[in-house]
């Protein structure tokens, strides 16, 4: 299978975690869509000095009209606490086929390493063991994985085996057996797939590579990292994170409330009751000059190229004015964005490319922008990633208007699923954000303006990029002399092996 | 298993490798027009619901075990556990053009799938890519719509789209807000009646093409050894090169070509159109109708696609891949098995789950977790639109070659030929395979696209349903016939992938 765009796949090979798209934040319970005024689509307009070959007689047509879009409300967010002090939020969806449910044990890459709690969540997921196939037979699955700084342990089940499937797996997580054997067998497979994710593809690594520079802790483990993790290690970090305190729920499905109350007592109480770990914010290091990190891959076809800056926190209103700039610059999701038109579909340069904050960090998240490109036109692509970015000032309300339709756009797709809405939440969990979060949000994006995403733009330091290049050292650290001092990295575990320093200009 | 390394060999857009691609004995020469489907009555309203039969619940508590008439589920239960409850709408347009329809409310969007009877199958010998060429080309303008509008419109209403080139079908996504369904229908009536061909699109979207095939097939572990897979497995047919064709294909191909292209095949007579979500249903149709009544009917009858036979394989095929970027060895294997809709198809679905549906399936409990000889084992039935190609792939762990999985792999279809799943194993494969069509089916343009293709190539979007009747009728015998037919030696073919050993600098 060929596709226009890249696979989801492929451009999540450049990021660590899923990225923040803009509707993911708008967990508006009951709010209007931010944009609510009759639309116009732009009149389109055949091009002058080529006329469509099979068409050309034919008198011009226009696009019809779209009018305002239509309200909708997303499902009632209900939040509770167990006895035992788990938090849990539900949206009840009726005639859904199956229920969702997430745990969200937070923190957890923060509290020990990120190599711990990688290794923990592939421990816990193979130590389910014959209990997994028990629940495969009732038609649920469950996975444990790190999702950013968190360890989620999800659930998919069936109704009538909703409540037998919670009572099998959650136990088994909260108070798992101890077995050196498997473990250290984990840990040699999770290694090897740390060197595997080093050689197979750039794009991985640029990522990985970045937040590592940068200080962000909720990102993949290099296989050192991981090869540094002990049983003793993880065991101190279950002790610490799985924890009632730190657990949080999120159950989307056709159940009420009372229901899913007496389903996750009994499962639930096998967490600890501990206190809740205490946790010391890791602030990232923002760069404040331009660098050139170049990742070597002898004689690469290709060069996986990343750009990243600061962006302002999930939380605060220039935070989601960052992420309507990112839409317009190139958010995967959105189709017109300046980095698709201009660098792909004008320039030819790149296949895969886009632009997307990550939701991760406290004060402030990485923004990556990233493109694949061909060795020889390396030095172009970042020049030209560069320069869009810095475009950004000549930002059209057109534009603007776009990424906020988009944002609302994305939110109602949310609404087609059960694992949609309930990543929304989960969103709210892993960061701990304030019940009328969304609504706020909602607010904010309605009064979103060119002037008020420019101000937004003038506070970003663009200026000083950290620039991550895997591709064939020895061809394209000549073309990226001129942007800054550059740094040659081991593929493996980006240990410096050299450094060349910025070209004259 | 879908694992990660299961998405970069099987998601991600699969390619020639430039250097096979010069291989002319792998295309035959001049395969023609697509296969029509017969005309439905129209309109025609089909009542049931689309539902995904399951197998009896069987709480876990206690430890009960499904009795064993249930576990070989050898009818469809009444228990339908994971009821997807939507109705279908079918019908024709006087243009040839057939429509399938899905009313969903659940969220105010909608989820339009154009469907295409062209893929890579179609393309002439020097003229492999030419469909995904052309699934570019749809996106660069009209005479009413200017280049990059496309996108822009789209994107004005906050929709997302997607084109994506199989080796049967080429099919266009687009997933908007509901209102803007009038502006879907307008841009895709629009392009099938004709495209801008300028050249400065056709260069650009080729360079855009070139870097595809760079960063899918070039600079990516393992591609260039699954592609070299399916070209072995499907020896002396139009199956053997996958959509983004070659390098020298791509640079000689002309605009003239490409026009041509698209009189040939892009006509309402060999597309589907559908579409799930919030509609009008009361006026949908109509909405349907003055959309695309402006879009003529060809003259000429469509000619159908001469469904060249997969020429039958009497000897076991194999063959060694140096890969530059394979961090660690992988044995892949595949075979020319079922048609998808065939009730062999259903029981090939169930032992690729038996065999590697999930972590805990027989082959990644054995190899990866038991005895840690691989870090991955994914196991797949893809859908070609023909005898589809069953497919293994065994990453090995750091120390272990891809030799030491090719007896293990026998010793297992043997075992599984011979004596079938155990009824265990059967009722969570199937369980298993009814929870996937839930969700994959749960997104609108998913579920768009999954009728449009079940409408494309068994001439029935119904078929999507008769598909999960089948699975809930797959027995353990089934399971057991179908490996012990399909998945044999002389019938397979195995590629070893080895990393390229490091190079020592002077």
């Amino acid at each position: 299978m060929s596709s226009l765009f890249c696979s989801r796949a492929a451009r999540a090979a450049f990021l660590p975690l899923a990225p923040l798209a803009l509707g993911a934040h708008l967990v508006a319970c009951g709010s209007p869509p931010a944009s609510s005024t009759a639309h116009a689509p732009p009149t389109s307009r055949a091009s002058a000095s080529a006329p469509a070959a099979s068409a050309s007689l034919a008198p011009r047509e226009s696009p019809p009209p779209i009018g305002a879009l239509p309200p909708f409300s997303l499902p009632r967010v209900t939040r509770e606490s167990l006895v035992d002090g788990i938090r849990f939020a539900l949206v009840t969806r009726p005639s859904a086929p199956l229920i969702e449910t997430h745990f969200v044990v937070r923190d957890a890459t923060q509290l020990v390493d990120v190599g711990t709690a990688h290794v923990l969540a592939a421990y816990l997921d193979e130590t389910i063991g014959k209990s997994a196939t028990q629940l495969e037979a009732t038609g649920s699955r469950l996975s444990i994985e790190l999702h950013g700084e968190s360890i989620e342990i999800t659930l998919t089940a069936p109704k009538k085996a909703f409540r037998d499937a919670l009572l099998l797996a959650l136990p088994l997580a909260a108070s798992p057996k101890w077995d050196a054997a498997v473990f250290a067998r984990v840990k040699s497979r999770a290694s090897d797939a740390a060197r595997a994710r080093a050689k197979t593809h750039g794009q991985s690594s640029v990522g990985t590579a970045a937040l590592r520079e940068l200080g962000f802790v909720g990102r993949r483990p290099s296989a050192a990292e991981v090869n540094a993790v002990t049983l003793e290690k993880a065991k101190e970090l279950h002790q610490k994170a799985f924890v009632q305190k730190n657990v949080s729920a999120v159950v989307v499905g056709d159940i009420e409330l009372d229901e899913t109350k007496a389903a996750l007592m009994r499962p639930s109480s096998s967490f600890s009751s501990r206190p809740a770990p205490t946790r010391s914010a890791r602030a990232a290091t923002l760069p404040t000059e331009t660098r050139v990190l170049v990742i070597d891959r002898p004689k690469s076809a290709q060069s996986s190229v990343l750009i990243a800056f600061g962006a302002p926190a999930m939380n605060k209103e220039s935070g989601t004015s960052a992420e309507l700039l990112v839409s317009c610059l190139g958010d995967s999701n959105a189709l017109s964005n300046r980095l698709f038109s201009d660098v792909r579909e004008k320039r030819g340069l790149a296949y895969v490319l886009g632009s997307d904050i990550l939701a991760l960090g406290s004060d402030s998240r990485p923004w990556f922008t990233y493109a694949a490109t061909q060795t020889a036109k390396t030095g172009e692509t970042v020049a030209a990633l560069i320069e869009t970015i810095r475009g950004l000032p000549s930002l059209r309300a057109d534009e603007v208007d776009s990424a906020k339709r988009l944002a609302t756009a994305n939110l109602a797709a949310k609404m087609e699923t059960a694992r949609g809405l309930a990543d929304l939440i989960v969103l709210s969990e892993r960061f701990a954000l304030a019940e009328n979060h969304w609504d706020e949000l909602s607010a904010t994006i309605a009064r979103a303006t060119v002037p008020s995403l420019l101000e937004t733009l003038r506070a970003i330091d663009t200026t000083h990029p950290l620039i991550v290049v895997n591709g064939d050292a020895d061809s394209i650290v000549p073309m990226l002399r001129s942007f800054g001092p550059i740094s040659i990295l081991d593929p493996l575990d980006f240990h410096l092996v050299r450094t060349e320093s910025k070209a004259s200009p | 298993m879908r694992s990660k390394l299961g998405l970069l060999l099987f998601s991600l857009p699969l390619i020639v490798a430039p250097a096979r691609a010069q291989l002319p004995a792998t295309v035959p020469p001049q395969l023609k027009m697509p296969q029509p489907q017969a005309p439905k009555p129209n309109p025609e309203q089909i009542p049931p619901r689309v539902w995904v039969p399951d197998v009896p619940h069987v709480p876990i508590k206690g430890g009960k075990k499904p009795a064993a008439s249930q576990a070989n589920g050898a009818t469809p239960s009444e228990d339908t556990a994971l009821p997807w409850g939507f109705t279908l709408r079918r019908f024709t347009l006087a243009n040839g053009l057939r429509v399938v329809v899905a009313p969903d409310h659940s969220a105010p969007r909608v989820g339009v799938s154009v469907n295409y009877g062209v893929g890579s199958r179609n393309e002439e010998l020097g003229r492999t890519g030419f469909a995904h060429f052309f699934e570019h080309m749809m996106y660069q303008g009209t005479n009413n719509v200017a280049r990059g509008d496309h996108f822009r419109l789209v994107a004005s209403v906050g929709g997302v789209l997607n084109g994506r080139t199989f080796t049967d079908r080429t099919r266009y996504e687009t997933g908007v807000p509901a209102n803007a369904l009038p502006l879907v229908l307008w841009l895709e009536a629009d392009r099938m009646k004709g495209l801008n061909f300028a050249k400065e699109n056709f260069d650009n979207q080729r360079d855009v093409i070139k870097e595809e095939l760079r960063m899918s097939v070039e600079n990516a572990a393992y591609v260039p050894s699954y592609v070299r897979l399916l070209e072995m497995t499907y020896r002396g047919s139009a199956y053997s090169h996958t959509p983004l064709g070659s390098f020298r294909d791509l640079d000689a191909a002309k605009s003239d070509q490409i026009k041509d292209f698209f009189n040939h095949y892009y006509r309402p007579d060999n597309a589907v159109l559908s579409i799930v979500g919030d509609v009008d249903e009361n006026a949908i149709e109509a909405q349907i109708s003055s959309a695309f009544e402006s879009v003529r009917a060809p003259k000429e009858a469509l000619t159908p696609f001469a469904d060249a036979k997969i020429p039958e394989q009497a000897s076991a095929r194999a063959d060694v891949m140096i890969d530059n970027y394979a961090p660690l060895p992988m044995l892949l294997a595949a075979w020319a098995t079922a048609r998808k809709g065939s009730a062999d198809y259903a029981a090939l679905q169930v032992a690729a789950s038996v065999l590697g549906g999930s972590n805990h399936a027989r082959l990644p409990a054995e190899w990866v977790q038991k005895r840690a000889i691989a870090t991955e084992v994914s196991v797949n039935l893809r859908d070609f639109g023909t005898n589809d190609p069953f497919t293994i792939s065994i990453q090995m762990a750091s120390g272990h070659k891809a030799e030491e999985a090719t007896p293990l792999l026998e010793k297992e279809l043997e075992r599984l030929g011979k004596e079938g799943p155990t009824k265990d194993e059967l009722v969570r494969a199937k369980r298993q395979l009814a929870t996937s069509n839930a969700l994959a089916l749960e997104p609108f343009v998913d579920r768009a696209n999954a009728l449009s293709d079940a409408e494309l190539q068994s001439g029935d979007a119904n078929a999507l349903r008769k598909g999960q009747i089948d699975l809930a009728a797959v027995s353990a015998a089934d399971v057991a016939r179908v490996v012990h037919t399909y998945l044999t030696e002389p019938r397979r073919s195995l590629v070893e992938a080895r990393p390229k050993p490091a190079e020592v600098k002077p």
